[in-house]
């Protein structure tokens, strides 16, 4: 009896749930990129230039796999684009998002390279699972008339740029709100070692994870399981007397994080597959005791993927006072919730 | 538990259907059973487009030879038939199904071979119950012209031919046409590179299997030379390469170029359906003699470089092809 009450409570919630809107939460477009691109297949390195003509190419809607317009075809292909940035914001990362790309690519911006994922021949590595995301220097971003150009190859099977919530050009809402912001490189390692959470831990031999962002993305392609990054920063000391928040984004898929030796807080469900499923959607805000807080501090993050991509990957990442917290969970709460999985539904229906 | 089994009954119905609409994949055929000019005995002569062979016994096809007046025969025996081809079979795909053949055949069109199934004496094996499909390289075809196909045939014992299935010529869509065909005779050896001194001569595209290499697994290459002009080696070539069962890696003139599948790792599953397309970076070509190698992993079954074009094209005309090919909404 009971069962069947739970069920009549939760179908139909799924079931309106399937219709909810996908809402980019703190990345907000200043160029949306979805949509119609030229597209070509072949390989050429002028196509990165802004001044080949690409008029005769063919268009293609952006993301999809390119085998909806060219079936069967596998090899080199490239995407251009010309767009206008709304706004540039006057501070703060800005990034792109490209989705899924399947195996490898290289993205051009105004003629200049500004990343690449996966390996193109003759040392192929292919990257089709992992979601790109590039940093776009400011100054190379115009008001009108930029260009993007994407190299793509694939392999076999889809090809392209196959999917994604997000393409387009976006700047970090959230990171105007922190005090200290802590983005950038850290201290990481796979191992485990003891006395790693005590603030005197010798790092130095380890090395460096870019903060936000998957391990996938950066050199460790296939790892599940345990990784550990250390992160020593100073505290201006206009900040002392407030109440301070350690935010951390969010984390793939469970974390438990020490603050100058002590415990600070986890992220870490009772029930495994909350833990593996649910976990790594939750955005991650610790206050930090003011009896911990030294103008010297030290965080230790110890993650814990469960499958697929792993670490701290979405921002923001800081200290945060105690007026700024609030203006971001007010933002948090105002996204709509929307689930990939059964395990997210249930941690959020009766959390 | 009635309803379970209709909805089996349903699902199995549906297969069947969706396998049947397969086994015509063609946009259009040419029916080729009927008469056919027939000779018992063997000769290399008989392969010839020029033989004439109007002196020949008709035979129906298919048939076993032993309900068309050859009671009792083994051996060797040829059959050949004239037929045109039309100009809307002009840049397709077009494959030469021949249904089943007992025991081996050989198959050779406008004179030149196109593919085996099954092994002569004296390494008989034979291919009774395989299905012979062929895909005739484009270079061969006559269009609109007088085209000839001669099919050797060996039969070691009981009924013996062409005798029975599907006997026609499909056009199977559109296809890549290159500049430069190298659909045809190949130099094989099996090993991870190759190797002259061990080499023997394959057809491409068609699998090792039917050509003296039954049963083999396993890493070989395939290797073939080309020559080129100036102004070819000027342009941005792409390398056709097939599609190949299972991995493969292409080198040109010693330099690796691309590779397809787990052909190092040995992990394969989805690379045997896919076709290779490798753009060849500049300065690899030289005008004169260019030296293309194929290194292929089999991990069972059929091997090899199973379906075509195999072949050079330039860039543009490549970009051109897809262009035309491309699914409009």
């Amino acid at each position: 009896m009971k069962r069947t009450h739970q069920l009549s409570i939760i179908l139909p919630m799924l079931l309106l749930l399937i219709t909810s809107n996908v809402k980019a939460s703190d990345w907000t477009y200043i160029a949306s990129l979805e949509g119609q691109w030229q597209f070509s297949v072949g390989d050429d390195p002028d196509w990165a230039k802004p001044s080949t003509d690409v008029s005769g190419w063919d268009r293609i809607f952006v993301p999809a796999a390119w085998e909806r317009y060219y079936e069967g075809y596998n090899g080199y292909g490239w995407y251009r684009k010309d767009f206008s940035i709304k706004s540039l914001p006057a501070e703060g990362p800005i990034a792109l998002f490209l989705g899924c790309i399947d195996d490898v690519d290289e993205v051009f911006i105004n003629g200049v390279k500004v990343g690449q994922t996966g390996s193109f021949f003759p040392h192929f590595k292919s990257a089709y699972n992992v979601e790109r995301k590039y940093d776009i220097p400011r100054n190379l971003l115009k008001t009108t008339n930029n260009v993007i150009a994407v190299r793509v190859y694939d392999e076999g099977r889809d090809g392209g740029i196959v999917s994604g919530r997000r393409i387009g050009i976006c700047y970090d809402n959230d990171n105007s709100l922190l005090s200290v912001n802590l983005s950038g490189k850290w201290k990481f390692s796979t191992y485990r070692q003891s006395n790693v959470n005590n603030e005197n831990f010798d790092d130095s031999k380890w090395g460096t994870m870019d903060v936000p962002g998957t391990w996938e993305s950066q050199g460790l392609p296939d790892h599940d399981g345990y990784g550990w990054y250390r992160k020593r920063f100073t505290i201006p000391a206009n900040l002392n007397s407030q109440k301070l928040y350690l935010v951390l984004g969010k984390i793939d898929d469970t974390d438990r994080v020490y603050f100058n030796g002590n415990q600070l807080g986890r992220t870490e469900s009772r029930n495994y597959n909350i833990r593996a499923n649910a976990d790594y959607r939750k955005n991650r805000i610790y206050e930090i005791p003011s009896r911990m807080l030294k103008a010297e501090n030290v965080v230790v993050v110890e993650v814990n993927d469960y499958k697929g991509v792993g670490g701290i990957y979405e921002g923001p990442v800081g200290i945060m006072t105690e007026k700024d917290v609030e203006i971001y969970s007010d933002r948090l709460k105002k996204e709509s919730h929307e689930f990939n999985s059964f395990w997210e539904f249930i941690d959020y229906a009766f959390d | 538990m009635r309803k379970i089994i209709y909805i089996i009954a349903a699902l199995i119905a549906s297969l069947l259907i969706s396998k049947l609409a397969k086994a015509s994949d063609y946009n259009q055929q040419i029916n080729i059973e009927g008469k056919w000019s027939f000779k018992i005995g063997d000769d290399p002569d008989w392969a010839s487009a020029r033989f004439n062979d109007s002196d020949w016994t008709k035979i129906e096809v298919p048939s076993r030879w032993e309900d068309e007046g050859f009671q009792g025969y083994d051996g060797y025996a040829w059959f050949r038939k004239t037929i045109t081809i039309p100009p809307s079979f002009k840049d397709q795909k077009v494959i030469l199904e021949l249904g089943y053949i007992d025991d081996v055949d050989e198959v050779f069109f406008n004179g030149e071979k196109i593919g085996q199934t099954g092994s002569f004496p004296p390494y008989y094996s034979t291919a009774y119950n395989a299905f012979r499909k062929y895909e005739i390289p484009g270079r061969l075809i006559r269009i609109d012209g007088k085209n000839t196909i001669a099919v050797r045939v060996y039969d070691s014992g009981l009924e013996g031919g062409i005798v029975r299935g599907n006997v026609r010529i499909g056009a199977a869509g559109l296809i890549i046409v290159p500049d430069i065909d190298l659909s045809g005779k190949w130099a094989f050896s099996k090993g991870r590179s190759y190797n002259s001194t061990s080499a023997k001569q394959i057809l491409v595209p068609g699998q090792w299997e039917n050509q003296g290499f039954d049963g083999y697994d396993g890493y070989a290459a395939y290797s073939r030379k080309v020559e080129l002009t100036k102004q070819q080696t000027d342009q941005k070539m792409v390398m056709l390469a097939g599609r190949i069962d299972d991995a493969d890696e292409l080198y040109i003139n010693g330099q690796f170029i691309g590779s397809t599948g787990g052909y190092k790792t040995q992990e394969t599953g989805w690379s045997h359906k896919e076709f290779r397309n490798y753009t060849i970076p500049a300065g690899v070509l030289k005008p004169g003699n260019n030296f293309i190698e194929i290194r292929i992993y089999d991990s069972g079954s059929e091997g090899g470089i199973l379906e075509g074009p195999v072949g050079l094209i330039s860039q543009t005309k490549f970009i051109q092809f897809w262009k035309a090919k491309r699914i409009r909404y």
